[in-house]
């Protein structure tokens, strides 16, 4: 991995060649973060070196606290988001799951922070490479979570993210993939600092620390006043649909580029979709191209935004479908995939009712192989109905 | 929108304060309270006079010389007097004393009336003046001082005295050396100048009867112990004998009593002492014979120390057996040992004769000062006597219509100048419930501060200052006061050593230590604010000296509440 | 006739009406370090007794802002708010942490170190009672040797001695540690203000006797406190800079003193007793040969 690679200029000024985690430092430095905290841990230490470069050589006026661990990098947010001021940290997998605390204590504080994580697996074995079951394990800390594709998305997203968390007061969660995303390079257009200025006003909270006026900040809710602050914030998560959507719009009209909340590939007269997350979603829209050559009417969905779950956009896409294949590169236990069970329950109590084929695939890192995913569509469409939860992809089918 | 919802909708995003705990009124989960209650100072409580020892040394070690005199003077006119005869049972149980050294409370009392000696008469506020006239018979420390309350009260005061001058035993039984006349006629005085009538040369039994007194709504009788007892040997009546008294009120009316060469004293209590100095200081060499061993001497044990130091011999475990005298003039006496048995009445060892010891003490003079009693052939049998002395209540009332009995003429009187001084102030209380047809009231029991009521942890050792005497060469040519007086600055020390104890001295640590905040200040001192303190009780813990005390208390909210229910 | 034993400030910026159990030492120790660091201090303060005593929403009793955080997590969150006023330009206030002996000692020991090692400028003060008050007098780090707690009740007794945080502290090289009693509030005062002036890591190490763990009369709390001083048991002093100076020199009391007034200790034998005092006197020897240390 030789630094020389990692960032390369080309012909202007406005793009350049970035890894995944040069893409969220450049995010990072153009959100004029304040209070910078990484903890580093592979695959995510490039983010943890370039912000400490940016720093360093005053390309950013932020203060970066060099933590011992991911439970102090979160906690040091923490209180400097308390202080008003914007916030970013960096973590992966293990990292991730020690933060589990302090990843409730800093949604339940209603404090915006912003996170890249790196989608890596956990061990027992040890393994460094992609998987989301270390953020899924996080999905019910109150933080919105995006799952991207691209390493613009990841850029994107970031400072999307910002505007959308600032305006929730619910902290934001952006995935990628190990490797997939961390370590390869894009050409990534990289926006001037007035146009994302613009996008993206100065943090001011409407709470936080003032000497004037002396407040207790998370003390003892009785009675009912702790379900009543967690009934306001569920409120605000749900909101956070539709600001994630304007967020984005909003995005568009500033920087001519758009994700979606989710994203369809020829969905609109296909009678199968298939569901993929993260950079595997770009290994799926060849296959829905091969497959459509063939004649099969089949598309492909893209979820970005995991939390909140956006159950309405999703089912509007899928309702009339015949049926739904999810491929997950995460696991829950005893019930599968989890986007696969997501789906199923927004389902749920609606009138429609597609057989929904989940497939777990690439744990690990393992490739997910164009041949793999169309086996996935074929066996989906040759099925009645699926007969487990979930697949495992070259052992069940 | 249901009323919740519409309540979520106020809640802020985040859990944040905006207000303070206030609301919370703490002091409903109290059960024990404290309150502030100054208390007497174990000094205090020991003081015959009941000077409030305390409080006079707290002004004092704030420099504040005269309001510290006024202090003593609610209690005792005779500070000067005290100040150097006093035995100081103060100091005795002073609690520093447990600690490091007692203060020098006697001196500093002696300071305070000498600093005051040319600030012209001090006394406190008079009564009104009540048509009610008492008559005090004896101006010793007894009479004086119950003339002096009631003369405060208001009442008029006729005060017999039997000799010349008035002081009794002040005057004519304590030397100059220890109480100079100046500063008793100084103190007397100022009693006087309060529009006392004094009757000198009168005595009781010779010039006037006590049937002469019905113009009097009361009587105080205080004529003292001023008779010597004798020994009860032939030969008493010889030439060169002297009885103590007889000898010391000579010596005390300014007359250099002639004595021979060598003089023998017989006795082992204080006017022993005084009477064998007195005799030194009259150019004698002097020996005293004591039946006891030292223990058991009643004299103070510093005057026997002085004695000592002076010269004087002593000679224990030796009682005389008979005096021996040649053509009525006194040779010597004829004497035998002793040994101590078992305690007596007196709780001191009896002595027992040693048979075939005898042997002879050859002298000049011999002095008998083996003790004194009251001489009382006046008194009729309505009074009850015992030992001589007459029995009263409580208050000092005889029994016998309007007659209240004062000093050492009372049974079971200790016979000191400072219990004398006490028993005056209380005979003058008693007359005046009397005077006014109340029933006399026994004192309330006082809570005292003893030495494990205080926190030590607040006081560092710091010595006591030294008390110097005149050389003892020089101080036996005459009859000057030995004991030197001390400067102010040695008195604001010493008096800063005091630990106040009982007695609040706005220290601050029970507003410092209360962790709930609970105590407020107000102009002198502090408060509790009963609303939140939860009655943990550090600042009774933390005070150091005893001025905070606790009650169990059933509930203090609870009836608050009750209270709003009824409304 | 004010006689003023102790001389510090008037102002009591700690309000009534806290939820501190009677007798409680921790509401004194923070009335004493807010006379010492003003109004202008934020406080940190981790699952601890405080978060209970400071009062319930909507309402505290600190009179300077507060920031409940997880127990783990006071000299993180401290540091976090350090970097945020640092970025707003607030240079003056001070940020200090407020956590027992469990968010100190033990579970808040890697972000404490991990503050002291970056010597993060700000003060962290552990509120040391020798036990999880707060969830039911569990043992600690603190616990001293042989205490009972409720997880080491009489049948298995703390069999280890209590950890030497000062000294760890003292190795993490930050420019200011001290130790601190309730019993001692000029001394204490002092120290705060002090720190307060200082840039860097503080470390303010405070034994605060808790009635219902300790077992004792709620009214002897300042009074145990002191003990624990003149014993030798909680020896006060400083280190600035590396150079320790001891602020009271006279142990002077043997450890049984302050054994006796605690029903924690009621189980001591004799020959514990005689065990323990000869570890106090050799660690005070070792103090005060390391105060010759130039």
């Amino acid at each position: 991995m030789a630094i020389s690679v990692k960032e390369k200029r080309i012909n202007d000024q406005q793009s350049l060649l970035l890894e995944g985690t040069y893409a969220v430092a450049y995010a990072v430095k153009l959100c004029r973060v304040k209070v910078i905290t990484v903890y580093p841990i592979t695959p995510s230490s490039a983010i943890a070196e370039r912000l400490a470069e940016m720093v360093g050589d005053e390309e950013l006026d932020a203060k970066y606290i060099k933590v011992e661990s991911e439970h102090s990098a979160m906690a040091s947010l923490i209180g400097a988001s308390h202080v008003g001021v914007r916030t970013f940290t960096a973590t992966s997998s293990h990292g991730l799951a020690y933060m589990h605390e302090t990843l409730h204590w800093a949604s339940g504080a209603r404090l915006p922070i912003v996170m890249s994580n790196t989608n890596r697996s956990l061990g027992s074995p040890w393994s460094i490479l992609a998987e989301q079951t270390d953020s899924l394990s996080q999905r019910d800390t109150g933080w919105i979570q995006f799952y991207c594709e691209s390493n613009q998305e990841i850029f994107d997203t970031i400072i999307q993210s910002y505007r959308i968390a600032e305006r929730v007061y619910i902290p934001a969660m952006i995935n990628m993939d190990a490797f997939f995303s961390t370590h390869v390079l894009e050409n990534i257009v990289i926006p001037s600092q007035e146009m994302v200025d613009s996008y993206l006003p100065e943090f001011k909270p409407k709470i936080k620390i003032d000497l004037n006026k002396p407040s207790a900040f998370g003390g003892v809710a009785p009675g009912d006043s702790y379900f009543e602050f967690k009934y306001k914030m569920e409120e605000d998560m749900l909101k956070a649909v539709d600001v994630a959507v304007k967020a984005d719009n909003e995005f568009e009209e500033i920087f001519g580029r758009k994700y979606g909340i989710i994203n369809c590939y020829l969905c609109e007269d296909a009678e199968t979709i298939l569901i993929m997350t993260g950079t595997a979603a770009g290994t799926g829209r060849v296959v829905i191209d091969n497959m459509r050559k063939k004649g099969k009417k089949v598309g492909l969905m893209k979820i970005r935004l995991f939390r909140p779950f956006p159950s309405r956009a999703i089912i509007d896409v899928l309702k009339n479908k015949i049926k739904i294949a999810v491929i997950d590169r995460n696991i829950s236990r005893g019930v599968g995939g989890i986007f696969a069970q997501e789906i199923r329950a927004a389902f749920h109590n609606t009138k429609y009712h597609p057989p929904i084929f989940g497939f777990v695939a690439g744990l690990g890192g393992k490739d997910i192989t164009p041949e793999q995913i169309e086996n996935v569509l074929n066996y989906t469409i040759e099925s009645d109905y699926p007969d487990r939860e979930a697949y495992w992809l070259d052992i069940d089918v | 929108m249901s009323n919740l919802i519409k309540e979520i909708k106020n809640l802020p995003y985040t859990a944040v304060s905006h207000s303070n705990m206030l609301w919370n009124k703490t002091g409903s989960w109290r059960h024990i309270k404290p309150y502030y209650e100054n208390k007497i100072a174990h000094c205090t409580s020991r003081c015959p006079c009941g000077n409030n020892i305390a409080e006079f040394i707290l002004s004092a070690s704030q420099g504040e010389f005269q309001k510290g005199y006024e202090i003593i003077k609610m209690t005792s006119p005779l500070p000067g007097v005290c100040g150097r005869v006093c035995y100081h049972p103060c100091e005795t149980y002073c609690n520093r004393g447990e600690f490091d050294e007692p203060i020098a409370i006697q001196m500093i009392e002696r300071f305070l009336a000498d600093y005051m000696s040319d600030k012209g008469r001090i006394i406190p506020e008079i009564a009104e003046r009540k048509n009610k006239r008492v008559a005090v018979i004896g101006s010793g420390p007894a009479g004086l001082s119950c003339t002096y309350h009631l003369a405060l009260k208001g009442y008029s005061v006729i005060l017999f005295e039997a000799y010349e001058k008035p002081g009794g035993m002040l005057r004519y039984g304590i030397p100059s050396y220890r109480l100079p006349k100046d500063v008793l006629d100084r103190e007397i005085k100022d009693i006087l100048d309060a529009g006392i009538e004094l009757k000198t040369n009168t005595r009781l039994g010779n010039d006037f009867s006590l049937d002469n007194l019905e113009e009097y709504d009361a009587v105080y009788l205080a004529i003292g112990s001023n008779k010597s007892r004798s020994l009860g040997l032939s030969g008493e009546s010889a030439d060169g004998v002297f009885s103590g008294l007889e000898f010391l009120e000579r010596v005390n009316s300014g007359e250099m009593v002639k004595l021979g060469k060598k003089v023998i004293v017989v006795g082992g209590g204080n006017t022993a002492i005084d009477t064998a100095r007195c005799a030194l200081r009259c150019g004698s060499e002097v020996t005293v014979v004591y039946r006891r061993s030292r223990n058991e001497m009643p004299a103070w044990q510093e005057d026997v120390d002085d004695a000592l130091e002076e010269g004087i011999k002593l000679v224990f475990l030796t009682s005389p057996t008979e005096i021996l005298f040649e053509g009525g003039i006194f040779k010597g006496i004829r004497c035998q040992k002793m040994e101590l048995g078992e305690p007596d009445q007196s709780g001191r060892r009896r002595p027992i004769p040693i048979k075939g010891s005898d042997f002879t003490i050859r002298g000049n003079n011999i002095i008998v000062s083996i003790g004194e009693e009251p001489e009382i052939s006046f008194l009729n049998e309505s009074f009850e006597v015992k030992d001589k002395k007459v029995v009263t209540d409580f208050g000092g009332f005889s029994g016998v219509r309007k007659v209240f009995v004062g000093g050492d003429l009372v049974y079971k009187s200790s016979a000191t100048v400072a219990s004398a001084i006490g028993s005056g102030k209380s005979g003058a209380e008693s007359i005046d419930f009397f005077l006014r047809n109340e029933e006399i009231k026994a004192k309330e029991e006082q809570k005292i501060t003893e030495f494990e009521d205080l926190n030590i942890d607040y006081f560092s050792p710091a010595g006591k200052i030294v008390l110097s005497k005149s050389d003892v060469n020089e101080r036996v040519k005459d009859f000057s006061e030995i004991v030197r007086g001390v400067s102010s600055e040695e008195v604001i020390y010493e008096s800063e050593r005091c630990f106040s104890c009982g007695l609040c001295t706005v220290c601050d640590n029970c507003l410092i230590f209360c962790p709930d905040m609970a105590v407020k200040r107000k102009d002198t001192g502090y408060e509790i604010d009963y609303d939140y303190c939860k009655g943990c009780g550090i600042c009774f813990e933390e005070c150091p000296r005893n001025v905070i005390s606790l009650e169990r208390e059933i509930k203090y909210n609870g009836n608050k509440r009750k209270r709003k229910k009824n409304k | 006739m004010n006689k003023r034993i102790f001389e510090i400030p008037e102002e009591d910026i700690l309000c009534k009406g806290h939820m501190a159990c009677i007798g409680c030492g921790v509401p004194l120790a923070m009335k004493f370090m807010l006379k010492g660091l003003g109004r202008k201090t934020i406080l940190v303060v981790p699952a601890s007794c405080n978060s209970v005593i400071d009062g319930t929403y909507p309402f505290s009793a600190s009179g300077v802002p507060l920031v409940h955080v997880p127990i783990a997590a006071a000299a993180a969150i401290a540091s976090g708010i350090r970097a945020g006023l640092d970025m707003i330009g607030d240079i003056e206030t001070t940020v200090a942490a407020w956590a027992g002996d469990g968010g100190t000692y033990d579970i808040g020991f890697q972000a404490l170190s991990g503050a002291s090692e970056r010597n993060e400028n700000i003060i962290y003060v552990c509120y040391d009672n020798e036990a999880y008050m707060n969830t039911g007098i569990h043992r600690s780090s603190a616990s001293p040797f042989l205490a009972w707690t409720t997880t080491t009740p009489l049948s298995s007794p703390k069999n280890v001695p209590k950890k030497n945080i000062d000294f760890i502290m003292a190795e993490h090289k930050i420019p200011y540690i001290a130790t601190a009693s309730i019993a001692f509030p000029d001394d204490f005062i002092k120290k705060f203000a002090t720190a307060k002036n200082i840039r860097g890591m503080r470390f303010i190490h405070i034994l605060i006797p808790c009635q219902a763990g300790w077992k004792t009369n709620p009214s002897k709390t300042v009074k145990i406190a002191r003990l624990a001083v003149q014993t030798g048991i909680f020896p006060l002093f400083e280190i600035k800079s590396g150079k320790i100076t001891l602020n009271y020199n006279e142990k002077d009391v043997p450890v049984e003193e302050y054994f006796k007034l605690q029903g924690r200790f009621s189980h001591l034998k004799k020959k514990d007793i005689i065990n323990i005092q000869r570890d106090v006197d050799r660690n005070w020897k070792r103090i005060i040969k390391l105060t010759k240390v130039v």
